[in-house]
């Protein structure tokens, strides 16, 4: 667990130091933020590895302490600066711009539909004009039809990406920077006690 | 009994674990304290300031009952829950015989304020479930 929350952290700190923060960056952050463990979990892995492998627990709480620290001094102040709310909101508009243009362009195509339908009622039935405004209706249908399902699909893209964006729009870099600073400050103490256990002491 | 080696680190094992602080967070911050930000929300959830605490927001103590009883019993051991919700009481001036007899208050209420403070409760700790057993 320990080796792989600093491979974790080592990811989210290169994110964050690498590159302006896009929806997909800032979504990896918010998915790697939840997988992360809790702190009192990296104490019970500790004492486990601390009986067998005391090299081991070192090794890997020393890049622990380096990648929190390295969190804390350079990719926190970075983070703060970031939007997270407004880089929710603009990939769930986005999504939504979309649906919203396809749906608008769907409705002429059913008022044009309409027209022709009620056209019908007027016509006579063998007229030629009759088999004519018919051809045109079940074509302005089938092109309706094939419309309202790329707008059904639109909708569900929509969808999805609100429920993606939820995410990031809830999360707040304050809550990495807690978890983390405890994470720093039990990577201190796990250090402390191996210093402390070698030397003998109880 | 088993040796503990991780002496040191013990000393910052939470009662209130770090995720759950932050779940809950939105849920209590300027509702049923004053502003505090996400790292002083964790210590005070945790008692671990002596002489600092949260600034209470007067008349919220039934709210500040559901949130206890709701984190209490997320606490393992139960004694150790029932410890924590004894000295947060105690923090926030509130009986154990007025937490005992309106705890679940908010949970019983059809008043508006109290259903969308308890639902956010509920969706916190939902969400910190939620995210104890996403696939790692």
């Amino acid at each position: 667990m320990i080796n792989e929350l600093v491979q974790n952290l080592n990811s989210i700190n290169n994110s964050i130091e690498g590159q302006e923060m896009s929806f997909v960056n800032a979504l990896s952050i918010v998915k790697l933020y939840d997988e992360m463990p809790e702190p009192n979990n990296l104490i019970d892995e500790a004492e486990e590895i601390a009986a067998s492998d005391i090299d081991a627990l070192e090794k890997s709480v020393i890049k622990l302490k380096e990648e929190s620290e390295r969190f804390l001094c350079v990719g926190m102040p970075m983070l703060k600066e970031v939007d997270f709310k407004a880089i929710a909101q603009n990939y769930s508009r986005t999504f939504y711009n979309k649906f919203h243009k396809a749906e608008k362009e769907l409705t002429a195509y059913w008022r044009e539909y309409c027209q022709f339908n009620n056209r019908l009622d007027y016509l006579d039935f063998d007229s030629r004009e009759y088999i004519e405004t018919e051809k045109r209706c079940e074509k302005d249908k089938t092109e309706h039809d094939e419309r309202q399902r790329v707008v059904r699909e639109l909708y569900a893209e929509y969808e999805q990406a609100n429920k993606e964006s939820a995410h990031v729009f809830r999360f707040r870099a304050d809550f990495l920077g807690a978890v983390i600073s405890r994470y720093r400050d039990i990577a201190t103490a796990i250090l402390a006690d191996i210093k402390r256990i070698r030397e003998g002491g109880s | 009994m088993k040796k503990i080696l991780m002496k040191d680190a013990e000393q910052f094992r939470d009662t209130v674990s770090a995720k759950l602080c932050n779940c809950l967070y939105d849920a209590c911050n300027e509702v049923l304290f004053e502003f505090t930000t996400p790292i002083m929300f964790s210590v005070h959830m945790n008692l671990r300031s002596e002489h600092d605490f949260f600034q209470l927001i007067k008349f919220k103590q039934l709210h500040i009952c559901y949130m206890v009883y709701a984190v209490e019993k997320l606490i393992s051991p139960t004694a150790l829950g029932k410890e924590w919700s004894s000295l947060f009481l105690k923090r926030c001036g509130i009986s154990q015989t007025y937490y005992k007899s309106h705890r679940l208050d908010d949970a019983r209420s059809d008043v508006p304020a109290n259903i969308e403070f308890r639902e956010n409760i509920d969706n916190a700790i939902k969400n910190w479930e939620e995210m104890r057993h996403a696939p790692r």
